[in-house]
């Protein structure tokens, strides 16, 4: 067996010489792929997110006019500052978020009873200004039902039979059904950078030795084909597992910096989050390398190769859109799936939901049976005539 | 020693499931110890899948072939070790050093690490090739790959060798020295299989020739005896004969 180590080490180092394996090993999938389609999504939240706990600046035009609404939205986080005169300007060009103009006539209204003018000047197409309006009209709202109660208790009128029912919301669903894909996210990029990592090794491998005609040479020599098959599947499976590997310590890291607190949202991506996330993904690693090592060794050379490995790229969409748009009950069963049961494994982690340790012991099972599978077939094909034609 | 006895081998035409080519019949010949034997035979005669097939990379449909007294459909990795084949394009590893694609073989081969080093190192003085020993071979001349490869059959010091064109491309000079590396590994007692379609290539190197044409072989013996047979005064022109062609037109 000392040939598998033989074999599966000089693949690795002939493939460390080739800078696109491992751009694509250790730089795409580990890096940019996570930094490029988990970088606009954390950017959304946080922009679209504020902290209304945290106190901030408000403009104000004709402050002087309305003490107690400025103590008010003080006392709520907004502090009143003189709005600049060209606020206006400010506002279309994004310097502002929002402007609230207090009229002239606002006292002498509030005294007598009569609505007190108030304009809130605001930039639809400025995110910041749509949140900063919401919250300052939020608090608007209650300052004015605060006051509202009051005239009408001076008049001995209680204020709540204007309002004769009382609805509360309760969501009862488990997954937030929006929020479903950010927890498919980390499989669907673990599984997508697996493989473009092991993709130009399982063609170089395979298809490739085969092109260079050094696929004869190497068939002649005194060993049994399948020790010829384990040798460079172990080294698929190493660059494999390094493109599973990286990228749950940058997603990780990514999620991390994250200024927003996600356990609002319900989502766990803590430590043990990732950890699971790699436990259940050494059997998708197992799979994806054989799966790969089978269809490059079918394949008559590098080029048809490469067109269907580029196929099998779209293998972890389909779990990742399948699962958001039909509902598959999680269970032993969907378990025994291989790359679905990875996504539902996560489903349930990042929602705060047990985890049957079963479930990950069974996933491994469906997934390594079929890697066996994948991994036969390549024998079988490395033992047909036609490998070296 | 190899004796192949009616070997048969018959390919599926390529695009179509019912319609077989054959690629040769009945190919029956013998590669002696200390012995350089030449097979001949125009492009496409065959020369190559008798090659393969004795090197135990093809099954033949019919007949048998023996290495070294194993029977190359029955033990074929016995068959492997005794032999060191060279394939019709030498197939290095362009990414590894002339050493390194060596030392590959030789780890392959089941020596250990500091054999495999000393091994290669006394190939490489053998071949010649210190000033390229260290270069990845990516973009070697047809020269220094050949020798790179015939090297690398050595690498288990095999008693059978099996080269399938190992000449081609090879400048003067490189001819010279291959010719006189085989005849060097001929007087140890290696039986030493060549297949070429150079003419007087082969009848300078041989010892014992065989005419393949169109998947049969139709001429074998020594040199002199082909000659003989043939009324011919050279190689080229018995082989003409031999292939059922007449002299005269072809000339």
């Amino acid at each position: 067996m000392s040939a598998v180590w033989t074999l599966a080490r000089k693949e690795v180092r002939d493939n460390l010489r080739d800078r696109r394996s491992l751009f694509f090993a250790l730089l795409y999938g580990p890096f940019l792929l996570p930094l490029m389609m988990l970088g606009p999504i954390l950017y959304n939240i946080d922009r679209h997110t504020i902290d209304v706990e945290a106190p901030t600046q408000i403009a104000v035009e004709g402050g002087e006019h309305a003490p107690n609404l400025l103590q008010f939205l003080h006392q709520h986080n907004l502090d009143a500052v003189e709005a600049p005169t060209d606020y206006r300007e400010q506002l279309m060009r994004g310097e502002l978020p929002v402007v609230l103009v207090i009229a002239p006539a606002y006292a002498e209204n509030v005294a007598r009873g009569k609505p007190a003018p108030l304009i809130i000047y605001h930039a639809s197409s400025e995110d910041e200004s749509v949140s900063r309006r919401r919250q300052l009209r939020a608090v608007l709202e209650q300052y004015a039902s605060q006051i509202r109660g009051l005239r009408f208790r001076s008049r001995g009128i209680d204020s709540r039979v204007f309002d004769p029912l009382a609805i509360s919301e309760r969501d009862q669903s488990d997954k937030p059904r929006g929020l479903l894909f950010i927890a498919y996210l980390v499989p669907f990029l673990l599984m997508f950078s697996m493989l473009m990592g092991g993709y130009y090794l399982a063609v170089d491998t395979t298809a490739g030795e085969r092109e260079r005609q050094s696929l004869e040479p190497l068939l002649s020599l005194p060993l049994p084909r399948y020790q010829i098959v384990l040798g460079k599947y172990c080294a698929i499976l190493g660059f494999v597992g390094l493109a599973m590997l990286l990228p749950l310590i940058s997603t990780f890291a990514l999620f991390s910096l994250l200024p927003v607190d996600l356990l609002d949202l319900n989502l766990n991506f803590g430590l043990p989050t990732f950890a699971i996330a790699m436990i259940s993904n050494i059997s998708t690693a197992m799979l994806i390398s054989a799966f790969m090592m089978a269809i490059a060794a079918f394949t008559r050379n590098s080029k048809e190769a490469q067109t269907h490995l580029s196929f099998a790229m779209l293998l972890p969409v389909v779990p990742f859109f399948a699962l958001q748009f039909l509902s598959v009950p999680v269970g032993s069963f969907s378990m025994l799936v291989p790359l679905l049961s990875q996504f539902q494994i996560m489903e349930t982690v990042v929602f705060g939901k047990d985890l049957p340790p079963h479930y990950l012991a069974v996933s491994a099972a469906g997934s390594i049976a079929a890697a066996a599978l994948f991994l036969g077939l390549a024998v079988h094909l490395y033992h047909r005539e036609r490998i070296l034609a | 020693m190899i004796e192949a006895t009616q070997l048969s081998k018959a390919f599926r035409k390529q695009g179509t499931r019912r319609e077989w080519i054959s690629a040769i019949t009945d190919v029956s010949f013998q590669a002696r110890d200390g012995e350089i034997t030449g097979l001949l035979g125009s492009n496409g005669a065959g020369k190559s899948t008798v090659l393969r097939i004795l090197a135990s990379l093809l099954q033949p449909d019919s007949g048998h072939a023996v290495v070294d007294g194993y029977d190359v459909a029955e033990d074929p990795i016995c068959v492997r070790r005794q032999i060191g084949y060279l394939a019709h394009n030498a197939g290095l590893y362009p990414r590894l050093t002339s050493r390194e694609n060596l030392i590959y073989y030789a780890e392959l081969c089941g020596m250990n690490s500091r054999d495999s080093e000393r091994r290669a190192e006394e190939l490489i003085e053998l071949m010649g090739m210190q000033a390229f020993g260290d270069r990845r071979t990516e973009g070697f001349s047809q020269g220094q790959r050949t020798r790179v490869a015939l090297a690398r059959a050595l690498i288990h010091n095999p008693r059978t060798l099996i080269l399938d064109e190992p000449t081609n491309g090879l400048d003067v000079i490189a001819t010279r020295g291959l010719r006189s590396l085989l005849r060097q590994l001929r007087d140890r007692g290696h039986c030493v299989l060549v297949s070429s379609h150079i003419m007087q290539e082969m009848e300078r190197l041989s010892d014992r020739v065989a005419i393949i044409s169109d998947g049969r072989i139709v001429a074998s013996g020594s040199v002199a005896d082909i000659l003989d047979a043939t009324a011919c005064t050279d190689l080229e022109d018995a082989f003409v004969v031999a292939i059922g062609e007449t002299v005269a037109a072809q000339a």
